[in-house]
């Protein structure tokens, strides 16, 4: 079952994604895989915050909580199949070609390698207890009410912020609906999706340099190769994103900084340089999603840093050509 | 003077995460500057957003915020990564493709920024975090051992959950184990706070708990006291003193009976309720 759970997520994130997509003024057009999935993923994490919150508020057990999760997860997969369903010619007549070439190979081994070494090596647990407060709360049955390395609720106490993020909690209902341990879940599920979405947040900005010009295929697939070089690369300096990327793929600033900022970024190049407004709302999703994952300073505040200095750039420019043609 | 570049040199080598990535980021953002004219506003937008993070993190009003404020944060280091090193040699090295049209042209390339890449990342392949794992559990052996024995002893007892009082390396996984091992204090009291929005208030009581389990041979009567404070199930100990002095096996630590040797070094004790 553990090994079948990225498949889920994946399905379920793209599903997600999709009914997302077809909120938007675009849903005509075949959004990419990478950013349905993104969107897909961010629309999941929410809801879970949603549940959470008032969940802490009520008392409600843990068990409760993923029950009525996991309906909800159900509904919107449901009308994620519709709307696929419903645009289904469309998409079949703008699927594109298979393609395969020696460095697309060497991309997906390098893929492999990475996935492989969450395996076969140590995570870095510094200062961190992700396992241990999944472990907590599947023992408990409660929400964020015992101290995750004591087991006890001895003088304990946890912020209203601290209880925004709910990354931890998702952990666990991933352990609780598919009966696999909480260091499966945390120590090799958790950086292979963190991983993939990593590629699916790069994935957009490759297919942004490709997309015009020749040999598209053949240069998205030296991209890729590049990526996993860099990750690979840079994972053995402590301190860089690429170190968390591959040693704590499980932690909410490690999705922040790998996912979730490049994405923002590529937003910002999509509404102001290519004018597509409705990538605001899509904006929102993304920094809102930031909430469950880590704290607003390590999650919110990066973001927002990223669209303000972006937004500030665009706007120079457009003062810049009124100065010009004046 | 000198620590401010000092200050900004190493604040740019951390943004890259290591010299040479830095430097191929920096070698980047020039060829960007170089080609934005006839590119696309994407470029121009990318190099902008570069040039504007990196000036901001390594001015000198930054690093002296962040140096003052922020000193031995991580949250100090993570905000370097808003410089967009991924994006700036994606671009780079999708142009650079581009350009080639012969095929040992792109073979070479392809070989050349492999090398590149592999050596700006680090010249030392034996740096730490690169640590094969011992089992599935993610847990040293050794400690693996004891922890599964207590998970033992807690299902012989019975019981969905014991109160367990260990040495620090015991402590340090147990909960990581088993949801039914509780600890009379956790990691946080000898490395203090963990993650900043959670607070665990521990009394005088646990920083003498901690401090006579961690020398428990100068401690027997304390430990066993203290035990008995907590009405721990099990008390896991140093053997050593027992070999040492010769002393009657049971009942040295209060109420708490010898039943077995868990490791070379450790026995485990169980609280003998009198009847």
């Amino acid at each position: 079952m553990a090994l079948l759970l990225p498949v889920f997520l994946i399905t379920a994130a793209y599903l997600c994604g999709r009914l997302l997509y077809g909120c938007t003024k675009k849903r005509e057009t075949l959004p990419p895989v990478g950013e349905t999935c993104l969107l897909g993923m961010f629309a999941l994490l929410l809801l879970w915050e949603a549940m959470v919150l008032p969940a802490i508020k009520l008392l409600l057990s843990f068990h409760l909580l993923t029950q009525l999760y996991s309906v909800a997860l159900l509904l919107m997969c449901g009308g994620g199949v519709i709307v696929s369903f419903r645009h289904r010619v469309k998409d079949q007549g703008k699927m594109e070609e298979k393609w395969f070439s020696l460095t697309g190979l060497m991309a997906v081994v390098i893929f492999a390698g990475q996935v492989l070494s969450f395996l076969f090596f140590y995570p870095d647990t510094t200062r961190d207890m992700t396992v241990e407060t999944v472990i907590t709360t599947l023992s408990s049955d409660l929400v964020y009410e015992n101290h995750p390395l004591m087991g006890t609720t001895f003088l304990y106490g946890i912020t209203f912020r601290g209880k925004l993020v709910s990354l931890p909690l998702f952990y666990a209902y991933l352990a609780q609906i598919s009966g696999s341990s909480a260091v499966s879940i945390v120590y090799r599920l958790a950086p292979v999706m963190s991983l993939l979405l990593n590629y699916a947040a790069y994935s957009l900005w490759i297919r942004l340099f490709t997309e015009q010009g020749e040999d598209r295929r053949r240069k998205a697939a030296f991209c890729f190769l590049v990526l996993g070089l860099l990750n690979l690369s840079g994972s053995f300096a402590h301190d860089s994103i690429f170190y968390y990327l591959i040693h704590k793929g499980f932690r909410g600033e490690t999705i922040i900084f790998g996912t979730v900022l490049p994405y923002v970024l590529y937003l910002c190049q999509r509404i102001y340089v290519h004018n597509e407004y409705h990538r605001f709302l899509f904006l929102g999703l993304a920094l809102a999603a930031t909430v469950p994952l880590t704290d607003v300073q390590r999650g919110l505040l990066p973001c927002l840093i990223v669209a303000v200095v972006s937004s500030l750039i665009a706007l120079a420019g457009r003062i810049g050509k009124k100065v010009k043609r004046a | 003077m000198s620590n401010m570049l000092e200050a900004i040199q190493h604040a740019f080598t951390l943004a890259g995460g290591t010299p040479g990535l830095s430097a191929l980021f920096l070698a980047g953002l020039i060829a960007l500057w170089y080609g934005k004219e006839g590119q696309k506003n994407d470029t121009r937008m990318l190099f902008h957003y570069a040039l504007v993070m990196l000036l901001v993190i390594i001015s000198p009003p930054y690093l002296y915020l962040t140096g003052r404020f922020f000193q031995g944060y991580t949250i100090d280091k993570m905000y370097l990564w808003l410089l967009p090193l991924t994006p700036v040699l994606l671009k780079v090295f999708s142009d650079a493709t581009g350009a080639l049209k012969k095929l040992h042209h792109r073979v070479l390339f392809v070989l050349a920024a492999a090398a590149l890449l592999l050596l700006a990342g680090t010249t030392s392949y034996s740096a730490e975090g690169w640590k094969l794992t011992e089992n599935s559990s993610y847990i040293p052996e050794e400690t693996l051992s004891v922890l599964k024995r207590l998970q033992g002893i807690r299902r012989e007892k019975g019981k969905e959950e014991i109160l367990v009082w260990a040495p620090q390396d015991i402590m340090d996984y147990g909960r990581r184990y088993e949801g039914g091992l509780l600890f009379v204090y956790g990691r946080d009291l000898w490395l203090g706070p963990i993650d900043s929005e959670m607070h665990q208030i521990y009394d005088q009581t646990a920083h003498e708990a901690y401090a006579a389990m961690e020398d428990a041979v100068a401690h027997t009567k304390e430990i066993g006291k203290i035990a008995e404070a907590y009405q721990c199930d099990i008390l896991v100990v140093s053997k050593e003193r027992f070999y040492e002095e010769e002393q009657p096996w049971p009942r040295l630590y209060g109420n708490y009976v010898l039943r077995e040797i868990l490791e070379e070094n450790l026995i485990y004790m169980q609280r003998e309720v009198a009847k």
